[in-house]
Parts: C-alpha cells; structure tokens; sequence
C-alpha cells in the first residue's frame, strides 16, 4: 500500500519536472513571445554622437549635414522616438540609414526618408535589425532641435484582434457564413488601428483561387490613401491563415488584392501584431529530457535544507586546502619556467595571428576586429575546455589522498576548475592588449566582463563534476571527450559569424550550444558595448545552474563507490 | 549511555572482478553479451558494536581480517556497502599518515598542505606551527624538500601534524611501529595524554603487549566477522593462545 503511494508520487513528480521542462522550452524558443519589452533601448543626450551641428545655449541648430549616430544599437528596432521639440524650420526631412552588420558602411539603399512638422511627435518606423544608426537631417538646414534622448522601441508591440464585423469589405461577395469571394478590385480595410504594425495575420483560409496583396496605409485618420504610401508586401501561409509583413506605424489599412479575382475567403478575423507560439520540438525535448533527470533525485531528497547547511559547514572546513591546491597548482605550471606568465598571454596572441592570417583571406568572414572576436570567442572555449577535461582526471589523479583521508571529493573538481579560471585572467591579458592595440572603442558595459565568465565557470564545474564522476568507471571517455571538444569548438562560433549558419540545420544546434550564450554576452559588453538582454542573461544563468545542479546530483550519487575503482 | 562511535550490521564488499572494466566500450560490449560478471569480495560482514566515550578500545586480528577496513569506515573514508555507522565527535585519523604530502615541496610548506587536507584552518596552524617542529624535532631541516626526508622523519612530521587538536575520538592503525624507539616512546606519551583528557582512543596494533597494556575493551576480527568482543585482557590472551 504504502509502495503504491510511493510510486504515484514518484509518478507525478517526474510528470511536473517532464512539464516544467517543456515550459522552459517553449519560453526560450519563443522570447518575442514572452519578453515583448525586448530591444528597447534609451540613448541618452550624452549617449549620441552629433555631427555638424552647431551648439546654442544646449540647443542644437542644424547645419549642412547634420547628423545623429547611434552606436552599437545591435537589436531589431521597430520605431524611433525622439524625444524633444523641433523649432525654427517648418518641415524637415529626416532620412534614417542604418547598417545590419558592425562592419558595414551606412549606403543609400540601407536609407529611410520621413518627413516631419514642427509641433508633432517625433516617431519614425523602421522595422530592421540594425547594428548602428544614423539620423540625417540633409534639407533641414537651420532647425534649432533640444533633445533630451533617444527611444528605440518605445512601446512593446501591441496585439489587436479585428473581428469580421469591424472588418470593412468592399467589392467582396458573401458565399454564405464566412466565405466570401473576391470581385476585379477587392478591398479589405482595418480602421483605427494606431500603432507599430509589424504583422497582420488574416486568420481562415483560402478556399479557391490566389492572392495577391498590395498594401496601403496612412499615418493620420485624416490622410487619403496613396500611392506613394502603398507596397508589395511578403506574404506567408500559415496554418493559421495569411501572414502579412507590414513594419510601420500605422493608423488605418488598406489591403488591395488586385489580380485576384475569384478567389474565395474564408474569413474568421484579422490579427495586428498576432503572438503566434512557435514549437521548437529540438529545444522543448531538450529541456524536459533535461529536467526529468532532475526528478530521480528530487524524488529522493526528503531533508533538504538540514542537509545542505551541512554540506555548507564542511565546505568551508575544508576551503584552505582548495586554496593550497589550487595555489599548488599555479606554483607548479608558472615556476617551472620564468616565460610561464609571458607564454601564457603569447600564446592566445600567436593562435590569433595564425587564425586572422588564414581566415580573414581564406574565408574572408566580413567581421569586425577580427582579432578580437576571435580571442574573445576562444577564451571562453579554452577555459571550459581546460577545467572540464581537467576536472574529468581530477577525481583519479587524487586518488592516493582519497584512499588515505576523508575529503569531501568534489573539491577536486572544483580545485581544476578554479586553476583553469586563474589561468584564463592570463589570457584575459591577451584580450586587453590587442584592445588597446586595436583601439576598439569601449563603454562602460566592459565592467561586465567578468558576467559571463562566473556564469562559464559554474557551467565547467557542473560539467565537471559530471564527467569526472563517469570518468572514474570508464577511463576511456577521456579520449571521446577530446572527439567532442574539437566538435564542440566548431559549434560555437569563435573564428565564423553566426550569419553564415542561416537557413542550416547546424542553426538549431549551436543556438542549443551554452557556450554560444556565454561567448555572445562577452563579446557584447567587451566588443559591441551593448548591454545583453533579459533573454541573455536569462539563458546563461538556466545553464549554469542547470548543469551545477545536475552536476552535483550525478556526483553525489556515484561518489561513494569512487574508492572502490581508484 | 553516551556512545562515540556505533555501527549497526555494517558489511563491506569490495568489487573484485577479474578483470577490472575500465572502459566504457568494453563495459558496452559486456553488457550487450550479457557477461558483466562481478565476484564480490565481502571484507567485513555483520558487524554490530558501539564503542563508549573515553574508552580505549583495541582491534586485533590476522592480516586481511579487515582491521583498516573497518577503521577506514569509522572514519568516513569508506561508505559501508549496507549497514549505518553513527559518530559522535571530530576524528583525528592515524590511518594512512602524511596523506597529501607531496615529496617536491619543503617539510614547511607540506606542514601546512597537510593541515588543510585535514581540515585544520590556516590561522591554527600558524598558532600551533612552532609546537609541531618541536615535537617533530625538525628545526634544521625546515626549508629542505621532503624527498631528502627519510621515511621515519616523515612519519615523525605526519604524527605531529595530526595530533595537534585534542579529538574526541582518535584512532590509530599500527603507526606506532614507526620511527624510533625514542620517538615510538613519544608518541605513546601523547596518546596517553590524550585518554587523560577524555578522548576516545581506537587502537590497531600487532604488538599484544601493548594493546593489553593500553586497553579497556578489545575486539577480535576474524575473515572479516567479530570473532570475540570483551575484557581486553580476556580477549588478548585468548587471541595469543589461539594464533600466536
Ligand atoms: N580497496 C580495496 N579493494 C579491494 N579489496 C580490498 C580493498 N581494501 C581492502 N581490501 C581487502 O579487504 C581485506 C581486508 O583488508 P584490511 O582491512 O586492510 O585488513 P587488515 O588491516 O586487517 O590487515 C583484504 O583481503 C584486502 O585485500
Ligand atoms: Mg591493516
């Protein structure tokens, strides 16, 4: 009786982590889903660069070509709010270029013009991931402008729903119910809608026929609609129904279909801006397989926290002999040779002018201080790869202390990973120098550096504490360790940019890869000065704790018969 | 009655296999064959005893009776296979001495590598710094690696170290053999200032005379099994009449 309690506990257990674990995979496949406030950014006054532009008593007068840039935006921007007030001139015409990759110069073709009064709201919609902007205002000359700061995304975007009764059809026959069939020039028309546009999604189907939509669109309620404010969108078919790409800010909607006669609708109503979830099968497998792991031990535990305070008071018995081994350790690799510090910030530097040499005229990948995105790539690699296969033979190597005294054993693995983490602030010397030899601009963001490297380090121990566990059974998992560090490394992206993955199935999988989130945030505050998002810092922090945790549970599990094989 | 230390049916297998699979494709290949053939090893079977505070208690037995096993598991280096182990107060562990030594560096920096393998915090050692070199007698050698050491200065070193707390329980497998007779002399002293203060003593030794000279209560190891349990001078004459 008591056995069958027991077991359906067990039961529901696993079935909430097995849940847990798909909810966790639905939210990171989804982030536009679930983080709507993502990619907003405030550029303050100071944050901007001004370029030609006179200065009067804190206002700014336009000149010539006056010119706003905004660096490092790095992040998909729908609208642009200036916030502030435009005197003097009348009218002015402010053209937007942007650039979508860092090293790329701002063309004509990548340009938006806008025409702005005086007295109104200064928004411009964009609706391109951009990498840096410029605000243009060529036939302005002689505006006074007091700007206090710059808004990219002011407003998440909103959701609407357009029901068939508030949907205007013209030219559009009733077939009965919700079918309709579409005459020489049908129209369909959303009024009112009075915000960013990125998507309209017409849910229903397309019985017969095909549709070929043209849009317009104006930005006033009192406009007329116009061919100059019209366009070809992309259109796509969905299970929902007709996926439309619009990208600006609107306030009513005209879909014109003009070549599509015959065709018959079913219309079940219009959605601006529809959420749609997106199943991303791989990454929702993943996290349940993952968090079903975690439900054999929780299944086990009963007193949880006696137990870790504890664990606690012995760790911090025992922090002075990870200290002196760790000491220990340092002694032994840099008094061996006096070079021992200089070779260990030369050597990165070599590895790079190797790498640059051959990938920048092999392959020539259009990045941007090559250098730099290349040491600060393989800095994070190396030392995960260092404290994992040096926390795997950690366990084995102290094996003669283990069969002589009682120390708790996962200081071992943590000694290696802590030594691989000194080691890397070496190499971190590399980094600073070709930085300053570079001379890369930096902001403050670079104060975060050392965000992703704790986060790496706490990865490593988990992963380390995990394969030092097996590597005590089997010795041979040493070597298809080694297989998959040399797979691993071409899995992340250090020497290539992520572009190149587009539309291949390697996409999905380094985008499960934990060291591409690590690398990603380093090089955003170290390179971009970019501060990395909540999806970011989110995905770096599921990992780290997610593997400590496993890490932890697996070891404790095996620890007791590591004696037995050492 | 308050106890130091109490095991409850403890038994001990080691995994005797053959041959030993260490790798994970041979562990593979066995287990889709079907051959994963384990000869299990039972070290210690059944073994019920609770040892009182401040007794001093031997264990005597022939080689391979499990002795060390069985004080391995006391103080926590070993899981028993099944079987609980309760312990009521800090070890000092005279099993293996000089665990963590490393032979390249000098007797000062060991002396402390060791007190940190064994849990003792760096400002303790640093109090009781002076008062290990003196009992060890290695004033003059200080900064000298310890590989130059031989066998019996280390020991010396390695006994020094692990005595400089006063433990509730101590227990000691058969190091009194080493070193000196001086120094053999030495060390009894201590262990005896030791059962003055209180501490629970747990002895190991293949001299009789002096299990019978130290010892309240004595217990006799047999293939693994508690052969006898009792008066110390009862067991140990019954043990010498019997193997000796
Ligand atoms: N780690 C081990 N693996 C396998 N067998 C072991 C291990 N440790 C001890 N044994 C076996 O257990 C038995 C008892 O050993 P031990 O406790 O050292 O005996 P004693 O100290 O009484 O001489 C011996 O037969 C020994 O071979
Ligand atoms: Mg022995």
């Amino acid at each position: 009786m008591k056995t069958k309690l027991g077991s359906i506990v067990r039961i529901f257990i696993f079935l909430l982590f097995i849940c847990v674990g798909v909810i966790i995979g639905i939210l990171v496949s989804n982030p536009d889903y679930f983080f709507p406030q993502r990619g907003y950014c405030l550029y303050q006054e100071e944050q901007l660069e001004f370029i030609n532009w006179g200065k009067q008593d804190e206002i700014y007068v336009s000149q010539e070509d006056s010119q706003i840039i905004l660096d490092n935006v790095n992040t998909y921007v729908r609208e642009i709010k200036l916030n502030g007030e435009i005197t003097g001139n009348q009218s002015l015409i402010p053209r937007i270029y942007y650039t979508e990759n860092p090293d790329e110069a701002f063309t004509e073709e990548k340009s938006v013009s806008y025409t702005m009064d005086a007295g109104q709201e200064m928004i411009f919609s964009l609706g391109k991931t951009v990498f840096d902007l410029r605000i243009d205002l060529t036939e302005g000359t002689g505006a006074s402008l007091q700007l206090d700061s710059i808004e990219l995304n002011p407003q998440p975007l909103v959701q609407k729903t357009f029901l068939p009764t508030q949907i205007q059809l013209y030219h559009w026959a009733n077939d009965g119910e919700d079918t309709y069939r579409s005459a020489q020039d049908s129209q369909i028309i959303l009024e009112g809608i009075d915000t960013y546009v990125d998507q309209i999604l017409i849910e229903g189907k397309l019985l017969e026929g095909t549709l070929d939509p043209h849009v317009y669109y104006t930005s006033t309620a009192q406009e007329v609609y116009s061919e100059a404010n019209s366009f070809v969108p992309d259109i796509r078919n969905t299970k929902e129904g007709l996926l439309i790409q619009i990208g600006k800010t609107v306030e009513n909607l005209r879909i014109d279909l003009l070549d599509a006669e015959n065709a018959s609708l079913q219309l079940k109503g219009i959605q601006v801006n529809p959420r749609t979830l997106e199943m991303d099968y791989l990454q929702i497998f993943f996290w349940a397989l993952i968090m079903a792991a975690f439900a054999i031990p929780v299944c086990k535990l009963k007193t949880l926290k006696t137990r870790i305070s504890v664990y606690l008071v012995n760790f911090k018995k025992y922090r002075y002999l990870l200290q002196d081994l760790v000491l220990r350790d340092i002694k032994i690799k840099y008094r061996r040779s006096i070079l021992g510090i200089v070779w260990s910030v030369l050597n990165p530097l070599l590895m790079m002018l190797v790498t640059t040499a051959v990938f920048q005229n092999l392959f020539r990948f259009n990045i941007k201080n090559f250098p730099i995105y290349y040491l600060t790539g393989i800095l994070i690699f190396n030392f995960v790869a260092e404290a994992t296969s040096g926390a795997m033979v950690s366990v084995i190597g102290a094996g003669a202390l283990i069969r002589k005294v009682y120390i708790p054993k996962y200081i071992f693995p943590l000694e290696k990973c802590l030594f691989a983490f000194v080691n890397m602030a070496f190499s971190l010397i590399a980094t600073v120098i070709m930085l300053l030899i570079l001379q890369v601009d930096i902001s403050w963001t670079i104060l975060l550096f050392w965000v992703p490297l704790v986060y790496a380090l706490i990865f490593s121990v988990g992963l380390g504490l995990i394969l030092a566990s097996f590597n005590v059974f089997f010795r041979d998992i040493g070597h298809l360790y080694s297989v998959w560090t040399t797979a691993w490394m071409y899995l992340t992206p250090i020497i290539y940019p992520m572009e190149i993955l587009n539309d291949t199935f390697i996409l999905p999988i380094v985008k499960l890869n934990p060291l591409y989130f690590f690398v990603d945030y380093f090089r955003q505050v170290v390179m971009y000065g970019t501060l990395p998002s909540l999806y970011s810092n989110m995905m770096c922090l599921i990992y780290s704790m997610v593997f400590l945790i496993l890490g932890l549970l697996v070891f404790k599990k095996k620890q007791d018969r590591f004696i037995l094989y050492i | 009655m308050a106890y130091a230390v109490n095991l409850k049916d403890v038994s001990m297998h080691f995994n005797m296999s053959k041959e030993r699979i260490t790798s994970f494709k041979e562990y593979m290949i066995k287990m889709l064959k079907k051959q994963l053939l384990y000869e299990d090893f039972t070290a210690l079977e059944g073994i019920t005893f609770d040892i009182e505070q401040g007794d001093v208690f031997g264990i005597v037995g022939l080689n391979g009776s499990g002795k060390s096993t069985l004080l391995k598991i006391i103080s926590g280096i070993l899981k028993p296979t099944t079987g609980t182990v309760a312990v009521n107060g800090t070890i000092a562990p005279l099993i293996e001495l000089g665990a963590g030594f490393d032979m390249e560096l000098t007797a000062r920096e060991n002396i402390f590598l060791n007190g940190s393998v064994l849990g003792f915090s760096r400002e303790m050692m640093q109090e009781k710094f002076d008062e290990i070199v003196e009992f060890s007698e290695m004033q003059e050698f200080l900064d000298v690696p310890l590989k130059n050491y031989s066998s019996g200065m280390v020991a010396r070193i390695a006994f020094a170290i692990a005595t400089i707390t006063q433990p509730e329980i101590l227990i000691v497998d058969e190091i009194l053999a080493v070193g000196d007779f001086r120094f053999q002399e030495k060390c009894e002293a201590r262990i005896n200032q030791m059962m003055q203060g209180g501490t629970t003593v747990i002895i190991v030794s293949h001299a009789i005379e002096q299990i019978e000279r130290l010892c309240k209560h004595c217990m006799w190891l047999e293939k693994g099994h508690i052969k006898m349990l009792g008066e110390a001078h009862e067991i140990c004459e019954l043990y010498q009449s019997c193997e000796g």
